[in-house]
């Protein structure tokens, strides 16, 4: 039978349970107790007994210092064992531990790639430097000279031939300017064979990228030498074109590439994030003054080869009437004076200190009002100028409504997804009353309870939130492609991303883990070592709770179903949106002409095309159109009565006789009064 | 404050430190040191020792891991500085020469 373990004297642990040892305590009763085990041993109870007080009794005059030199910072052990404790409880639930994870981590992932999404579009600047001195200078009611001839009212935009005016004479800010709409060019490289592929390219002023503050990635910015007549051709690339369609070749810079057919030096490659004036970035910027020097030279190659295919056409003993067509709109080509280089631009500037935008806008009225009353504008229609600050006009009030309301649904997805944790951590808490009642048992504290629950938690959402953003480096390019956004937009995370998917993971965690942290902390001892039995004291608050979060999961994911059924009333009712025309059966072609093709070479293409289609089984009519319905481009045209009333402004398109027939337009009133094709195709663009 | 002269006991305490080697936590050091000088030595006595050798730069703790046994707790090990073995060179450096010196005169 074994003797029972000997104790010490009540008089040494009286000693040394009044003595305040804070967090020395529990190492010097154990040391005090293996001392009195051994003197018991080895020199006898009474000895080990008297030494066991005097050693006591000598710790009185023990000072324990405040503040140890640890080898580790103070809490830290403590947050190690917590990590360490959940680890081993999650590793024995690896089930429902990682279905959990993959809800909250879905969840992160769906907001932290809607979150990129929006950032790239709206949120993030278009990567010039400081972007609140930048202005755009629109004009409107300004009549600007139009590539075939006459004038069109201006609504924003300036011809690119009073961009030059405007950049000699404005004196108060530097200015820049852009081609409004990006042009399709041809591209390939020097690379013999290499099949050319088609991207968007936007003309710009040499003075672009300086007065925006674009950053240069590779080579040096663009100049205004650059923009001069007699410039060698060259070409800027943005960082994403670089990246996707030149696989990031470090030696790009000085390299040829072929733009229609000529060759362009590149001599830089801009900044990771610069993207121009649009929310779109283009694949390249290429100098006005190159291109109005290559469009003369194209329109002197022209009138040689016109003048050539004249020559061979009237040696013909007898014409087609597609020759017939051909040989007139050389004739009218070869007589008409040849059309400056000219396309609508956006023009900005950067006011300094000491500027206001009132004197831009008075000192650029004034120009304005110049060059219309050099057009003969009438006196009553007023150019008017605006200077308006470039980061309001880009997040307008639409955009911050559709994304706020974005921001509510990621809101949303992750509360839903958070719900979900906080269920799982509750019933886990609920099963563990019997531990943490026997640990509140052996002295520990509340505190010290909440930091375990809450450790865990933290520790799941954290898991959830390094799977979610790796799950998102996936998601967002598939979502851009289901959303058809443009393809060179910069989508990688930046820090406003990262802040998200960091404050996102935490919050989950410390969401999903203040339930069980507050249900666990209770101090009912009795209740706590009771749990489980029937009719056990507090048993019914967690199953109270979690009906609770099981509602509210409930009421999200109708909220969203709801939502979801909205969107998709709206996209049926936008498809049965009485259009004007019958959209059944109807089919468009376009084709991108590259700059090989003038406007004589297109007229004969659509004139041939035009009588093939026609000829094909099936078709009952065809026509030609400028601007397809919907199209998202549109013209304006200025229209006077006959009397002579108050001018005022139209849209129009450019259409050939069979037009309304094709798209099922019925005609109310009058005859079809539509020019001769020949004479509507002339004015073909 | 670190760099300071060893006291009488401190430098008992610290050389029952450096003899007890691995493991060494108070007990051992208690015992090594009362078996070596033959006197009685308490254990606030070596505590508060410990301690202010810790705070001076001699000594550096370290919490372990559980001992074994059923209910056992972590215990708090020392192992001393180099600090703490240079002082105690030159300290037996300092008695060598007096005791040199007290020979020669005799």
């Amino acid at each position: 039978m074994s003797r029972p373990p000997l104790r010490p004297p009540l008089l040494g642990r009286l000693l040394l349970w009044l003595r305040p040892l804070g967090e020395h305590r529990c190492e010097v009763e154990d040391d005090l107790r293996e001392l009195f085990e051994r003197r018991s041993r080895d020199c006898g109870h009474r000895y080990a007994s008297w030494r066991y007080c005097v050693d006591a009794m000598s710790l009185w005059r023990w000072a324990p210092s405040a503040s140890r030199p640890h080898l580790e910072w103070p809490g830290v052990a403590g947050m190690r064992d917590d990590v360490t404790f959940a680890v081993r409880m999650f590793a024995r639930q690896p089930v429902s531990v990682g279905i959990t994870i993959a809800g909250l981590a879905l969840a992160i992932a769906l907001g932290t790639a809607i979150s990129r999404l929006l950032n790239a579009m709206a949120l993030r600047g278009p990567g010039v430097a400081d972007p609140a001195s930048l202005y755009s200078i629109t004009v409107h009611n300004l009549d600007m000279p139009r590539l075939t001839g006459g004038t069109s009212a201006t609504s924003g935009n300036w011809a690119s031939q009073d961009y030059e005016v405007l950049g000699r004479a404005v004196t108060s800010v530097p200015l820049a300017a852009a081609v409004s709409v990006p042009e399709r060019v041809s591209f390939r490289r020097a690379d013999a064979g290499q099949r050319d592929e088609f991207i968007t390219a936007v003309p710009v002023s040499g003075s672009f990228f300086r007065v925006l503050g674009a950053r240069t990635s590779l080579g040096r910015t663009l100049t205004p030498e650059n923009d001069q007549p007699g410039a060698t051709a060259v070409v800027c690339l943005s960082h994403s074109f670089w990246t996707t369609g030149l696989a990031q070749d470090p030696d790009v810079v000085g390299s040829t590439i072929w733009l229609d057919d000529h060759p362009y030096t590149v001599v830089e490659v801009l900044d990771r994030g610069f993207r121009g004036l649009d929310p779109s970035p283009p694949a390249l910027w290429v100098p006005f003054g190159i291109q109005a020097e290559l469009w003369k030279a194209r329109q002197v190659a022209r009138a040689a080869a016109a003048g050539a295919e004249i020559a061979a056409l009237r040696r013909q003993p007898a014409l087609t009437p597609v020759q017939r067509a051909r040989l007139d709109a050389l004739q009218s080509e070869l007589t008409s004076p040849p059309p400056r280089w000219g396309q609508p631009v956006t023009v900005v500037g950067r006011i300094e200190d000491g500027v206001s935008s009132q004197q831009v806008q008075a000192e650029v009225s004034s120009i304005a009002h110049a060059l219309a009353s050099e057009r003969g504008q009438p006196g009553d229609r007023v150019p008017t100028v605006l200077v308006t600050p470039i980061a309001s006009a880009g997040f307008s009030p639409e955009l911050r409504v559709a994304t706020a309301t974005t921001m509510a649904v990621i809101a949303l997805l992750v509360f839903l997804g958070c719900s979900n944790v906080a269920n799982l951590l509750l019933a886990n808490a609920a099963g563990r009353r019997r531990e943490i009642g026997t640990r509140l048992a052996l002295g520990a504290s509340h505190g010290r309870i909440v930091r375990q629950l809450l450790t865990e938690s933290l520790l799941l959402g954290s898991a959830a939130g390094v799977a979610g953003f790796v799950l998102a480096t996936w998601l967002t390019p598939a979502l851009a492609r289901l959303l058809h956004l443009p393809p060179l937009i910069d989508f990688a995370p930046d820090l406003r991303v990262y802040v998200f998917a960091v404050g996102v993971t935490l919050l989950a965690g410390a969401f999903a883990g203040i339930a069980p942290a507050r249900y666990g902390r209770c101090g009912d001892l009795l209740g706590a070592l009771q749990a489980g039995r029937m009719g056990a004291p507090g048993a019914l608050a967690p199953m109270r709770l979690r009906t609770v979060l099981v509602g509210a999961q409930a009421a999200g994911s109708i909220l969203l179903l709801v939502l979801a059924a909205l969107f998709a009333r709206s996209v049926v009712q936008a498809t049965s949106f009485e259009l004007g025309f019958d959209p059944d059966r109807l089919l468009t072609v376009s084709v991108p002409f590259s700059r090989g093709y003038d406007s004589s070479r297109m007229l004969t293409y659509w004139e041939v095309a035009l009588d093939r289609v026609r000829d094909v089984p099936g078709v009952s009519s065809a026509a030609l159109v400028a601007l397809p319905p919907f199209g998202g481009a549109h013209a304006r045209q200025a229209l006077t009565t006959s009397e002579g009333a108050a001018r005022q402004y139209v849209l129009r398109n450019e259409v050939t006789a069979e037009y309304f027939e094709a798209f099922g337009i019925p005609v109310l009133r009058g005859a079809r009064s539509l020019r001769r094709r020949s004479e509507s195709m002339r004015r073909w663009r | 404050m670190k760099g300071e002269h060893l006291g009488e006991f401190e430098e008992l305490t610290l050389l029952a430190v450096c003899a007890v080697g691995r493991d060494a936590y108070a007990v051992p050091v208690q015992e090594y040191a009362e078996r070596a000088s033959g006197r009685s030595v308490s254990m606030g006595a070596v505590c508060a020792a410990l301690d202010r050798l810790e705070r001076k730069g001699f000594l550096q703790s370290s919490v372990g891991e559980p001992t074994r046994q059923p209910g056992g707790k972590r215990k708090r090990f020392y192992i001393v500085t180099p600090l703490g073995m240079r002082t105690l060179r030159e300290v037996r450096r300092v008695r060598e020469r007096i005791w040199r010196a007290i020979q020669a005169e005799r």
